[in-house]
């Protein structure tokens, strides 16, 4: 394993000192996260980023423009004989960048966990990013492959299959014909894509998953951090579409003080067909399952509505959430962070893998 | 205390005086299951009835939030939720305001008409009701020159209450809430003008006739912007509110909470803007007592502490799910039993009262 030594880097001064020895740097694994952060703050000042990992009792140094992190224990267990280290740089824009040479298992539950904190969420690439990263990357040199994908569906997934739709699989395809495979088996099982293993000759070998998170296995690793910023662009619109959102008090000029208003600017989402009550059953089921829940629901069947208000009971923060046919409407209520509104969307996309976020029309 | 603890006390007297193991006893037992689970659905629909009426409710204000298309067009703005709640008399559900032209339109929802003349009738009263309240609606936004009124239903009520408000002359517009073509459109007749904005019966601003004559379209779809209002079902608030303590004293590490949290949670949700402070209180204070009565809170001291140092605590351990489930049953489970064995004490005694009326 690459031993980093103890001195003051910038992100580039990091990067550079691991390209330089990108023959030992096998296995290396960029996590790519989206956080509210834009510092790190004290380990003791509440709601900081470094009080999140401090509260798990990781050590923090900070070594100019990277933070090394040691975590002696992760959730299940003790590691103290064999602490699992990351290095992270954090963006001004939030994104949270963690390096790691630890093993793989361990490293991914332990931020998992730092992960199920709110203001944190993975880069989420959704199926259309996914598909976009993949065809940027086979199209980067010709001898660019896909050599392997694990492909997942949700029994709940509105996407089609022509056999046996109503199943949990995952599928795991190894071969030079995997980017064909990819297509066909979408078609015939439904799956969507969620990690896929690149070999592009003369350049780099790697794996990718939809958690945005990046595994180096040789080749050049300029390339793979190339590749890291066309994830991090891709991820950027279901971001941005989410910060656009807006349930805020105004004070209008009409209004002299007296009285506040409102302004409302929910994220609506485009399905790729209309829903049936049963369809709607199964949405509800499909969020339930991952572990938002819903209450105060009221449903019209015929043409299919619905209005709910959603929990996500893993970040515990409210939305309010509206379904008319082919639209669905979510409306963050006071608390709602926006690593609780990815999840959602996240979830929504296993369920229409093909949704498009629609700007809000006009009159 | 409900309106059913006479009847449920005479259930329990009653059973307490017939004989053991006795026809009769298990006649009563018998009622009481019936009418418990009667009660049961009867309360469930009430929920439905009220999320259904929150639904339209949130639909016809959404085209008047900042930056809507009616709101930027005309400048008719939503300002609040039930703006006279607490008055002692009946009030509106939505408010609605122009600086401007000073005009105010209060806006009665109703997510369905069963007898629209009993309908009516009441509009009219509510209506005389709010006018004399005027100056209350003052301290809300300043002088207003002119009050308006509208109802506001689906579709197909909306041709109904069109009918019987124009029949009677009642002073108020009728608004009709397209939720699956997302329309909200101003019912008039053909030939409607000068005299019917005079009658109340079409807007004064004619460009907000037009536009809600032609059905002004949502841009949005369904946006549920109030999760309840001050009047809501105690079962839809409460469910709110207790989901919504149980995470913030998860993410604070507290195990109880005290009025003030409450407070808190009830002025940061936005539909309840531009409530007073007063209001606020009054309204944590029966999430207070309504949870304490069905059993979902419990407080820690003695009842002679005042209520605003009591420290309270949701009485069950659970999930969120749990909690949403415990919420609702508690409160059925209490009303229904109330309701079934008051009821069931009434049935008996009129088929007692049939079978020996005659001695």
């Amino acid at each position: 394993m690459l031993k980093i030594p103890n001195r003051d880097f910038t992100l580039k001064g990091f990067r550079d000192f691991l390209i330089e020895r990108e023959s030992h740097a096998k296995d290396l694994k960029v996590y790519n996260l989206w956080t509210k952060f834009d510092q790190w703050g004290a380990r003791d000042e509440p709601y900081s980023l470094a009080a999140k990992f401090a509260a798990r009792q990781f050590n923090l140094t900070l070594h100019g423009e990277i933070m090394e992190i040691t975590a002696f224990r992760g959730p299940e267990e003790e590691y103290d004989d064999n602490p699992v280290k990351y290095y992270a740089h954090l963006y001004e824009n939030g994104i949270l960048q963690v390096y790691t040479f630890a093993e793989s298992k361990q490293a991914d539950k332990i931020l998992a966990d730092v992960v199920g904190e709110s203001g944190i969420y993975y880069l989420w690439l959704g199926p259309p990013s996914i598909d976009k990263l993949r065809k940027i990357i086979l199209s980067s040199r010709p001898s660019a492959r896909l050599m392997i994908f694990a492909g997942k569906r949700s029994r709940f997934s509105a996407l089609p299959s022509n056999i046996r739709p109503n199943h949990n699989r995952t599928i795991n395809y190894i071969g030079s014909d995997a980017d064909e495979a990819l297509e066909e088996l979408r078609s015939a099982y439904g799956v969507i894509p969620i990690a896929l293993r690149f070999q592009v000759s003369g350049s780099v070998d790697f794996w990718v998953d939809s958690h945005g998170t990046f595994t180096f296995l040789s080749g050049k690793l300029a390339h793979l951090f190339d590749f890291v910023e066309t994830a991090i662009e891709l991820a950027r619109e279901a971001k941005r579409a989410v910060e656009n959102t807006k349930l805020e008090k105004v004070s209008t000029p009409q209004s002299q003080g007296k009285y506040s208003s409102l302004r409302v600017v929910p994220l609506q989402v485009n399905l790729t067909k209309e829903l049936s009550a049963k369809e709607g059953d199964v949405l509800v089921e499909q969020l339930t399952n991952n572990n938002f829940m819903v209450y105060n629901k009221t449903v019209t069947h015929g043409s299919f509505r619905m209005e709910a208000t959603v929990v996500d009971t893993k970040k515990k923060t409210f939305f309010s959430l509206g379904v008319l046919q082919d639209r669905i409407v979510i409306l963050p209520r006071d608390e709602t962070q926006f690593d609780s509104f990815l999840r959602l969307i996240s979830t929504l996309e296993e369920f229409d893998p093909d949704l498009s976020f629609a700007p809000m029309e006009g009159p | 205390m409900s309106k059913f603890d006479d009847g449920a006390a005479s259930y329990d007297s009653l059973l307490r005086s017939l004989p053991k193991d006795g026809e009769e006893k298990k006649r009563l037992e018998k009622l009481f299951t019936q009418r418990r689970d009667e009660s049961k659905g009867v309360i469930r629909n009430s929920i439905a009835h009220d999320i259904s009426h929150l639904e339209i409710t949130n639909f016809s204000v959404e085209p008047f939030q900042v930056g809507s298309y009616l709101q930027s067009q005309t400048g008719y703005i939503f300002v609040r939720f039930e703006p006279l709640m607490g008055t002692g008399i009946k009030t509106f559900d939505v408010m609605i305001h122009n600086q401007d032209s000073r005009c105010t339109i209060l806006v009665e929802e109703k997510s369905s008409v069963a007898e629209v003349g009993r309908e009516a009738a009441d509009l009219v009263k509510k209506i005389d009701a709010n006018e004399s309240k005027k100056d209350e609606l003052e301290k809300l936004v300043g002088e207003i020159s002119r009050l308006e009124f509208a109802v506001c239903t689906p579709p197909a009520d909306s041709d109904k209450i069109f009918a019987e408000i124009r029949s009677r002359g009642v002073k108020s517009c009728v608004w009709s809430a397209d939720l699956w073509t997302r329309k909200l459109l101003l019912r008039r007749m053909p030939d409607d003008g000068a005299k019917e904005v005079k009658l109340g019966q079409l807007h004064g601003d004619a460009e907000l006739n037009s536009l809600m004559s032609a059905g002004a379209r949502s841009a949005k779809g369904p946006v549920r912007l109030a999760p309840y209002l001050p009047s809501s079902h105690p079962v839809v608030i409460l469910q709110d509110v207790t989901l919504h303590l149980a995470v913030e004293m998860e993410r604070e590490g507290k195990s109880d909470f005290k009025l003030a949290d409450v407070r808190t949670l009830l002025q940061r949700e936005k539909a309840m803007m531009n409530m007073s402070d007063d209001e606020i209180l009054k309204l944590a204070l029966r999430v207070l007592s309504e949870g304490e009565l069905i059993g979902i809170y419990e407080a820690e001291v003695g009842e002679s502490v005042e209520v605003a140092r009591k420290t309270y605590r949701i009485t069950k351990k659970t999930t969120l799910p749990g909690l949403e489930r415990f919420v609702e049953s508690q409160y059925i489970d209490l009303r229904a039993e109330k309701r079934g064995k008051a009821k069931a004490a009434e049935d008996y005694m009129r088929e007692r009262g049939a079978k020996y009326g005659s001695l």
